[in-house]
C-alpha cells in the first residue's frame, strides 16, 4: 500500500516537472490554458489507474507512468496545435470581419469624382478667368456675390 | 449664366482652400489670403492658376507677384512670414473634410455634390435657380 502511494507521489511529481518544463515557453494564454486542461485530465486519469490496480508490479507502474507521460506529451502537443489552428482561424475570421466592416464603412470610390483631369474644363476655367468674368461683381476675399444669395456654389481647390 | 445669377443676387460663389499637396500648397493659400488683406485675393488666385506660379512657388516669387500687383510688399511679407492666416486655412480644411471632400476640385451646389462636368454643374445651378425663383414667386404671390 505504501509502495503504491509512493509510486503515485512519484508520478505526480514527474507530471508537475513535465508541466513546469514548458512554463518558460511564450505561449499565448489560450494555448497554456488548453495544455493545462490536458495535464489536469491526465493527472486525474493517472491517479485513477494507480488506485484501481492493486496487483500491478513496480515495473508495470513505471511503464504505465512513462506511457502516461508520452500520452500527455502527445496530447499537449495536439492541444497546442489545435489551439494554434483555432487562434489562426479566429484571427482569419476577425480579419475578414474587419475587412467587411471597413468595406461597408468606406464610401464608394467613385462617390465624388474630382473633375481636374479633364483638359477641356481646365481650358474653360482659363478662358473664364481671362475674360474677366468677375468684372463688376461684388467680391470679398474668396467670395463672389451676395452673402444672402439663396444659391451657394462652393469650390474646394488647391493651387498646386 | 453663373455670373448672371451672381450679378442678380441669386447665387454666390465661394472658393475654399483644400490643401492636398503639402507645405507649398499651404504656403500658396496663405499668400493668397495675405493678398486678400489688401484686396487682391482674386488677383493672386488667377495668377497662380494662369501663370503656374504655384508649381514653382517660392517666397521670393510670391513677393514679386505682390509687387507686380501693387501691394504693400512689407505688409504682405510680414503676413506670410507670420502665417497670419494659418488658422483660417486650417478651419477651411477641417470644414472641407467634415463635408466629405476628398479631392480637388470639388464642387457643391447648396451643399449637395456637384456634377462631374461643368455643363452638369451649370444644369444644377440652373435647376437651383429655377427652384429659388419659384419659391420666391410663391412667397410673393
Amino acid at each position: 500500500m505504501m509502495l503504491k502511494l509512493g509510486l503515485a507521489l512519484v508520478a505526480v511529481v514527474l507530471l508537475l516537472a513535465a508541466c513546469s518544463s514548458g512554463a518558460d515557453d511564450p505561449q499565448p494564454a489560450q494555448e497554456r490554458s488548453a495544455a493545462a486542461t490536458v495535464v489536469q485530465d491526465q493527472q486525474e486519469q493517472s491517479a485513477t489507474s494507480y488506485t484501481a490496480g492493486e496487483s500491478e508490479s513496480v515495473q508495470d507502474d513505471a511503464e504505465s507512468q512513462e506511457s502516461a507521460q508520452a500520452a500527455q506529451t502527445d496530447q499537449s502537443e495536439q492541444a497546442t496545435a489545435d489551439a494554434d489552428d483555432s487562434a489562426a482561424a479566429q484571427q482569419s475570421e476577425a480579419q475578414e470581419q474587419s475587412t467587411e466592416a471597413s468595406t461597408e464603412d468606406a464610401p464608394p470610390a467613385q462617390q465624388e469624382q474630382p473633375v481636374e483631369d479633364e483638359p477641356e474644363q481646365q481650358a474653360m476655367v482659363g478662358q473664364i478667368i481671362e475674360s474677366g468674368h468677375r468684372a463688376g461683381l461684388l467680391a470679398n476675399r474668396n467670395i463672389v456675390g451676395d452673402l444672402d444669395a439663396p444659391i451657394v456654389i462652393t469650390e474646394y481647390a488647391d493651387f498646386l | 449664366m453663373i455670373a448672371e445669377a451672381i450679378r442678380t443676387g441669386l447665387a454666390r460663389y465661394e472658393y475654399r482652400h483644400f490643401i492636398i499637396f503639402g507645405a507649398a500648397s499651404e504656403f500658396a493659400a496663405m499668400a493668397t489670403e495675405c493678398a486678400g488683406d489688401q484686396g487682391a485675393w482674386w488677383e493672386f488666385h488667377d495668377a497662380y492658376l494662369l501663370k503656374g506660379l504655384a508649381r514653382t512657388f517660392t517666397r521670393a516669387g510670391s513677393i514679386e507677384l505682390a509687387r507686380d500687383e501693387g501691394l504693400d510688399v512689407a505688409q504682405f511679407t510680414k503676413c506670410i512670414d507670420n502665417k497670419e492666416h494659418a488658422d483660417r486655412i486650417l478651419q477651411m480644411q477641417q470644414q472641407a473634410i467634415a463635408d466629405g471632400v476628398s479631392g480637388t476640385p470639388t464642387f457643391r451646389i447648396n451643399g449637395q455634390p456637384g456634377a462631374r462636368s461643368l455643363n452638369g454643374i451649370l444644369d444644377q445651378v440652373r435647376d437651383a435657380a429655377e427652384a429659388a425663383e419659384a419659391s420666391e414667386a410663391q412667397e410673393g404671390g
